[in-house]
């Protein structure tokens, strides 16, 4: 994130402290004090918002929409153009999965039946309402074996541990454009979230959270009120025979988005 | 967060980051350790890869062993092995796949087996012809004749396909020692039947499994390829022509040539005959092909015709009590006995339109071992021929020295036979 800078990421977050704490001194001293003096704080009270996190995403399989989130709201579905995104955005159909106004939703990504040859698209747009907003997302994935089939056994599975992530193979990117973002088309200027790999690899890499940078215009962050996305493409190796057979992976991915400036990652420093 | 190429930190930038960090925190009115955050998680979300299992043991690739136990002859002796293949209730639709090897095949060739689905037959031929059928994979769903374009096989019972096995012994069998010895030898005889399935998704046309099936061994495929021998040929006339007027030269299969020194059995002969002959039938002795038993050569009125048990055309549709009278009209039938033809029978079948009196009614030698209905049910007048059959083998089995189709003599016909009933009266 400090790529060419003279600091080490340590000395940033250190200084980045030591400023948020002397700043944050007059508040704890107002906010500690029952004495209504301190007016010049209720401004910044009334806008004790921060940035509003709100996704937004659809799921392709074998070239077929399974499900997105347009039709929470009965709208039209989302399609491959960043103009589906934007006008969903932009009509307030992203919405919120958790917390108290959560939708009820199911998973972004349900493939009950997977089979050798499979391949999938989740796309997965992130909206920054009230104020810009730095993302993070975290991973976290289990897999399971779920007992093994004759088939499997016969393959040479030995074990009770799932293989199914080892034969995934996985990318996950900006979808940001240039020309066009969120179209679940990868085009060469658009960046890496992580190496791709085995869906094994590029959960490992996200499962101590990492910093999104949309990267668009040299801006790490979302701008407020609009929205970018993130591509993942899945492909089950088809020659991968019957060792994956039943197995299964389970992910959770988890969004936080915090201010812009905040650089520290929620996940391993912050509160969460 | 940019690693961008321009999105360099200098000791501006950080300045003016920290003291709005420094900012941020005093605004919102919370410790700047306590980061202004939301959070959405996307959970449970899941991908679990299928199955597909065969019904039998789960197994990917299945063996099963059938013993047919062969105790008797003809077709009502018949031993019948019951096998239902399918997919596991929880698998995915695939494609499933038998395959067999032409096992024992000198048995196998001389037996006669049926394979049934829901009644229905679907292979009849020799034991051995029915494996070659299946040898290197089948498809279960078109044995089980859903016709058309492939379809893959359901799983559960409704894609179950219950395959029947019937092998017997032909009655012909009963006056070759030598056979039957062999036969008793190899009772109960083993056939092993594979399946395999592999999923239908991102597989629209089956894949012929070749690589998984084990190989044939070369001695039960060298042996499947084999030619199989003439046992009797008839020529068609228009007229009747004298028996000893045809000449037979057996010859080298492989030359061409005629042969030399004693042969066991034929597989290529030239026939010359004084007239014009229409057709010429041969019977296969250990027929290993499909419909390779009985084949037709069209000699278009020629005098000399050259046949085997190869060429030719298979012969569809055969009559029942097709033994007698291979030919419509005149013909002359030649058995192949011991070491060589036998000096051959003019038989007049006219046009079957009821010249029973004229009729000289043949011997019954008991060599109609291909002469069966396409459906492999023998309709009344070969029962009838069947179960004089029996009672004859119950007097030469064994004993009597007499080489397969050779024909047994007039006092052993019964009077059914003698007096021509079923033939050709209608």
């Amino acid at each position: 994130m400090t790529n060419g800078s003279s600091f080490t990421r340590r000395e940033l977050l250190a200084a980045i402290g030591g400023v948020g704490l002397l700043a944050a001194a007059p508040r704890v001293a107002g906010a500690l004090s029952t004495d209504p003096s301190f007016t010049r704080y209720t401004y910044a009270q009334s806008t004790d918002s921060g940035p509003d996190l709100r996704v937004a995403w659809y799921e392709r399989y074998n070239g077929t929409l399974l499900d997105e989130s347009n039709q929470l709201s009965g709208d039209a579905p989302l399609t491959n153009s960043s103009d589906s995104f934007n006008a969903s955005g932009d009509s307030g159909q992203f919405v919120n999965v958790t917390g108290p106004d959560a939708v009820q939703t199911g998973p972004v990504l349900s493939i009950p039946n997977a089979h050798p040859g499979d391949d999938g698209l989740l796309l997965v747009g992130l909206r920054a309402e009230n104020a810009p907003a730095r993302a993070w997302l975290r991973v976290t994935a289990e897999y399971a074996e779920n007992g093994r089939v004759e088939p499997e056994i016969a393959a040479g599975d030995d074990d009770d541990e799932g293989e199914l992530q080892d034969y995934v193979t996985t990318e996950f990117w900006y979808d940001t454009g240039p020309f066009g973002g969120c179209n679940g088309s990868r085009s060469l200027t658009e960046a890496a979230v992580v190496p791709a790999g085995t869906l094994a690899d590029v959960a490992g890499s996200l499962e101590a959270g990492v910093g999104l940078d949309f990267g668009i215009a040299g801006r790490a962050c979302i701008p407020e009120d609009e929205q970018r996305c993130l591509a993942l493409r899945w492909h089950i190796d088809p020659d991968v025979g019957n060792v994956i057979q039943s197995d299964s992976v389970v992910l959770d991915a988890e969004f936080v988005a915090t201010t812009c400036d905040d650089t520290s990652n929620p996940f391993t420093e912050g509160p969460l | 967060m940019s690693d961008g190429p321009d999105y360099r930190l200098n000791r501006r930038n950080l300045l003016v980051a920290m003291s709005t960090v420094g900012a941020a925190g005093a605004l919102t009115g919370r410790g700047a350790a306590a980061y202004l955050t939301d959070r959405e998680i996307l959970a449970d979300n899941s991908m679990t890869a299928g199955s597909v299992t065969l019904a039998l043991d789960g197994a990917d690739v299945q063996q099963t062993s059938l013993g047919f136990t062969l105790s008797d002859y003809g077709f009502d002796n018949r031993d019948v092995e019951r096998l239902c293949i399918g997919l596991g209730d929880e698998s995915n639709p695939a494609w499933v796949w038998l395959h067999a090897c032409p096992v024992a095949s000198l048995v196998a060739e001389q037996l006669d087996a049926r394979l049934t689905v829901d009644g229905q037959t679907r292979i009849v031929g020799s034991l051995a012809n029915l494996l070659s059928e299946l040898e290197g994979g089948t498809l279960l769903s078109e044995i089980a004749g859903a016709g058309g374009s492939p379809e893959p096989t359901d799983p559960g019972a409704d894609g179950t396909v219950c395959l029947e096995i019937a092998v017997w012994v032909p009655e012909w069998l009963a006056k070759d020692p030598k056979a039957a010895k062999k036969l008793k030898r190899a009772s109960p005889l083993t056939v092993t039947i594979e399946t395999y399935a592999e999923q239908a998704r991102h597989v629209p046309t089956p894949r012929r499994p070749v690589s998984v099936f084990p190989e044939c061994s070369s001695d039960d495929l060298s042996r499947s390829l084999d030619t199989p021998a003439i046992s009797n040929v008839s020529l068609c006339f228009d007229v009747p022509v004298d028996p000893d007027e045809i000449t037979i030269r057996v010859l080298d299969p492989e030359t061409g040539a005629d042969v030399t020194g004693t042969v066991d059995e034929p597989h290529r002969v030239e026939l010359t005959a004084p007239v014009p002959i229409n057709d010429v039938v041969v019977a296969g002795g250990s027929p290993n092909r499909p419909e390779g038993r009985n084949r037709v050569f069209d000699a278009d009125g020629a005098t000399t015709i050259v046949v085997d048990t190869v060429n030719g055309t298979p012969l569809h549709g055969v009559p029942a009590n097709f033994s007698q009278c291979a030919c419509v009209g005149d013909g002359v039938k030649f058995d192949w006995v011991e070491t060589g033809f036998d000096g051959g029978e003019a038989r007049s079948c006219a046009d079957r339109g009821g010249k029973d009196g004229e009729v000289d009614r043949p011997v019954d030698d008991g060599d109609d071992e291909g002469w069966k209905d396409e459906d492999g049910v023998r309709d009344d007048d070969e029962e009838r021929n069947d179960t004089d059959d029996d009672r004859k083998d119950d007097d030469d089995d064994d004993s009597r020295g007499n080489g397969r189709g050779t024909p047994v003599t007039p006092t052993g016909q019964t009077a059914n036979e003698s007096t021509g009933g079923e033939f050709p009266s209608n």
